[in-house]
């Protein structure tokens, strides 16, 4: 059985792809697999594009994703999962995205055009085997906490069957990763993805 | 009576168990594993979380923990530390080595005692730095030994080495990381964590006057020259270097950090099998295992991160040994001339300077019919200080003229000042330099006003020698210092202004208008930056001025007083925009451009999550349509 799994994560500062990293990391240690991510850091907090390679299984010796290499590419944001998920998304892997757009400088001062984010999605469609609209950052808003969007969508990414390890096991290392007394957000949170994107291979 | 304090998992003392760990701090615990007992560092991506990941280790196991006030002198620390016979490890980002570069070249001529490991994380495609520069050029110029990790879990044993490997030469080690070593996270299994007791005892030795008279500072050159011999058995048994030699290879790699890593990965998909030699000390490569490797191949690639420096030596190393063997690496083409290493630069480079067959052609890329994409550059904070600033600088500037205006950048967030809606930086080079640059485009004759902006961090760094000069030699300038009380760019540092030590506890602050007035400048003025009116009243004044003008704008980060709103358990309070008065102008988003503004195409709006209440909107606003309230 292939026990490799690349996961290619992107997004802006502050929507919390190194806490989805590591959730993702520490189940792969419980899984008793081999694990490597590359972060982007500096800057993130400062309106920059957060990346994440997260590399589990044997493949993993670079430490960046090779191009068209992703199992599954997910994006917090989907300007940003427009730029750069195409580069790395294999034939047939499958493409998460949050609907939304953080509009960069360029857009708030008008001197550029942001594409509306249903535009995106449909030349997404087009590079990925399966893609999947979840919208993360709404059903976070809705539990009343916009931080959790990244593990509404964690939720979503087990539930795509892709993972070399069980949702048992992922929500375990995320409980792990959670600041004292939001777990029952963050159990809320994985749920709803989960649902989300069982709701969504139906439709 | 004290808690006992939980250490972080990196820092636990429980050898066996497995954490995962970022590069840097693999980084810190290989030093602790080699009994660390001083460590300093200034602060600099992708660097900075060696030291940050270290302070607990302060209080858990005694450890001096120090951020510098620049590399330079936190080089000059840890070598006293060595000095003192301690185990001492100093850290910075590539470009700090510029600024250890005159110490370094001496201390490598009188050695240390103790042991002192300089780990310096190199930034190739310089996504967060000015230029991608190859620490292991040093090496050369130092005639140091250079250890390159390839992975976290390598960069932990690597550091530890360099540590018994300094004691044993009597020399710094400098251990090369990078961002893809030190950014990365990898499950380390935790060693023993090894305490020797600090015995600091200073002892006197002559080869420590380096410059003394008598052809000391040569005998000491041709020292170290013979000790070459030394440090290339040392890389020869280096334990880090891996061999491969399968049957039937008709080709070799040699190769050394990052790079292995990349070559694994695409090897694994290669039809004919390849020599590769990983080297653990790519200065001095080990000339003998590089002649046995090669023996018998008839091509050799070297895969490497940064600059030719493995190629450059195993092209010297078989042109001394008369093997006429064609050497392929960046210099020949076969590599990318600069950027990032990936895995397709390496593939394709196995097939064109070797002739191999892959498994795994290079896919074409995704083809999304795209619609052209807005740039997303960084950009200051929503409630940044900064931004008031450079506002008020801009309207000061335009009124005097921007073409008539030079104007000189540094280091830090402000350095976003470049970019739109301001663009109010005309040149900028490395710490520092805007004062430098102030200086000498006013006293060698230019007409034009000349402006510095600098960081609060930066001019403690490396301005007040600049800002000397200016006001010695007569500059006529305005040096707006933008004072955020902290070193924001790499995550809001303490620094000397700060009075905050790196383990937290109270040092006396450097103030900053006493130190500009000793320094000699004429006027010295401090505003808060949030008020504009005050800010351009000032810099008008400091503009007229016939001297040197320095203006502090100051005014807490605002990351920073969120996080301190927060350890009150308050929240900002946000302003709102009253739709009835918003004239649908822009002027708040197109001269401000603060993240938590936001325009629905009828009327602004501010993004109440996004909005730190810092009320400089309400002041741009020629409508009165900001207000408090959420």
């Amino acid at each position: 059985m292939d026990k490799a799994c690349d996961i290619y994560a992107v997004g802006v500062g502050g929507q919390g792809i190194m806490r989805l990293s590591e959730a993702l990391s520490r189940a792969a240690v419980k899984a008793g697999l081999e694990v490597r991510i590359s972060e982007s850091h500096g800057g993130a907090q400062r309106g920059g594009v957060a990346t994440g390679h997260i590399r589990i299984g044997y493949r993993a010796k670079a430490p960046v994703i090779p191009a068209r290499g992703a199992d599954a590419v997910v994006g917090m944001e989907v300007l940003e999962a427009a730029r750069s998920g195409p580069r790395f998304i294999r034939p047939g892997g499958v493409f998460l995205v949050n609907p939304i757009s953080w509009p960069p400088l360029g857009v708030l001062t008008g001197r550029e055009r942001l594409p509306a984010v249903e535009e995106l999605v449909s030349a997404l469609r087009k590079v990925a085997g399966r893609l999947y609209v979840v919208p993360a950052t709404e059903m976070a808003d809705r539990l009343g906490r916009r931080i959790l969007a990244n593990v509404v969508m964690l939720g979503a990414l087990v539930e795509c069957a892709i993972l070399p390890f069980d949702a048992r096991c992922l929500e375990d290392a995320l409980m792990e990763t959670v600041p004292a007394g939001t777990e029952d957000a963050n159990r809320e949170a994985f749920a709803a993805g989960r649902a989300a994107l069982r709701e969504a291979m139906e439709r | 009576m004290s808690t006992k304090l939980r250490p972080p998992d990196y820092l636990a003392d429980s050898p066996g168990t497995t954490v995962v760990m970022l590069g840097n701090q693999a980084i810190a615990r290989g030093a602790l594993e080699a009994g660390l007992h001083f460590a300093t560092a200034y602060p600099g991506t992708p660097s900075t979380e060696i030291l940050l990941s270290l302070i607990p280790a302060a209080d858990l196991y005694g450890v001096r923990v120090e951020w510098a006030v620049n590399e330079k002198v936190g080089f000059e620390a840890a070598v006293a530390a060595s000095l003192l016979g301690l185990r001492a490890m100093v850290s910075m980002k590539h470009v700090g080595v510029n600024w250890i570069s005159d110490p370094l070249l001496a201390v490598n001529l009188s050695g240390i005692r103790g042991s002192l490991v300089v780990v310096v994380a190199d930034d190739p495609g310089a996504r967060s730095s000015h230029n991608e520069q190859d620490t292991r050029y040093w090496g050369f110029l130092a005639e140091l030994p250079i250890l390159e990790p390839v992975d976290p879990a390598e960069a932990r044993d690597m550091v530890a080495e360099a540590f018994e490997l300094s004691e044993r030469l009597g020399l710094p080690v400098i251990v090369r990381s990078q961002v893809r070593v030190s950014h990365a996270r990898q499950p380390v299994v935790l060693g023993p964590l090894s305490r020797v007791e600090a015995r600091p005892c200073f002892e006197r030795h002559e080869r420590l006057l380096v410059t003394g008279a008598g052809g000391r500072a040569l005998r000491l050159h041709a020292e170290l020259h013979r000790r070459q011999e030394e440090l290339l058995r040392v890389s020869e048994s280096c334990r880090f270097n891996r061999l491969q030699v399968p049957q039937g290879a008709e080709v070799a790699v040699v190769t050394s950090g990052v790079g292995y890593g990349y070559l694994q990965e695409v090897l694994a998909g290669a039809r004919q099998p390849v020599r590769v030699l990983k080297v653990g000390m790519p200065f001095p490569a080990p000339a003998g295992t590089i002649r046995e490797v090669v023996d018998g191949v008839r091509a050799v690639l070297v895969v490497e991160e940064g600059e030719p420096v493995l190629e450059l030596q195993v092209r010297a190393i078989l042109q001394q040994a008369g093997i006429g063997l064609p050497v392929r690496g960046r210099h020949t083409g076969h590599m990318p001339p600069v950027g990032e290493l990936d895995a397709e630069a390496v593939g394709r480079a196995l097939q064109a300077a070797l002739g191999l067959e892959l498994d795994t052609p290079e896919l074409p890329a995704g083809e999304a019919a795209l619609p052209p994409l807005p740039r997303r550059d960084l950009t200051m904070c929503a409630g940044c200080p900064h931004r008031a600033t450079f506002y008020a600088l801009k309207r000061v500037v335009e009124r005097v003229g921007r073409h008539r205006c030079i104007m000189c950048g540094d280091i830090g967030c402000y350095s976003f000042g470049s970019q739109p809606p301001f663009e109010l930086v005309d040149v900028k080079y490395t710490m520092g330099a805007s004062v430098g640059l102030a200086s000498g485009f006013s006293t060698a004759g230019v007409s034009d006003r000349v402006f510095a902006v600098i960081g609060d961090s930066t001019f403690l760094h490396a301005g007040i020698a600049a800002l000397i000069n200016a006001a010695y030699n007569g500059a006529r300038a305005v040096v707006l210092v933008v004072d955020n009380g902290t070193v924001a760019m790499t995550g809001q540092q303490p620094h000397p202004g700060t009075g905050v030590r790196a383990t937290g506890e109270r040092a006396k602050p450097v103030v900053l208008e006493e130190l500009a007035r000793a320094a000699g400048a004429g006027l010295v003025w401090v505003v808060d930056a949030y008020d504009i009116e005050a800010v351009e009243k000032v810099l008008t004044e400091a503009v007229e001025f016939d001297g040197l003008a320095v203006v502090i704008a100051r005014r807490a980060c605002a990351l920073e007083a969120m996080r301190e709103l927060a350890r009150q358990g308050r929240r900002p309070q946000p302003y709102r925009v009253d739709e009835d008065l918003c004239t649908s102008c822009q002027a708040c988003i197109t001269e401000l451009a603060c993240p938590a503004l936001g325009w629905d195409g009828n009327v602004a709006s501010i993004i109440a999550a996004e909005c730190t209440g810092c009320g400089v909107c309400t002041q741009v606003c020629p409508a009165g349509a900001i207000t408090k309230g959420g």
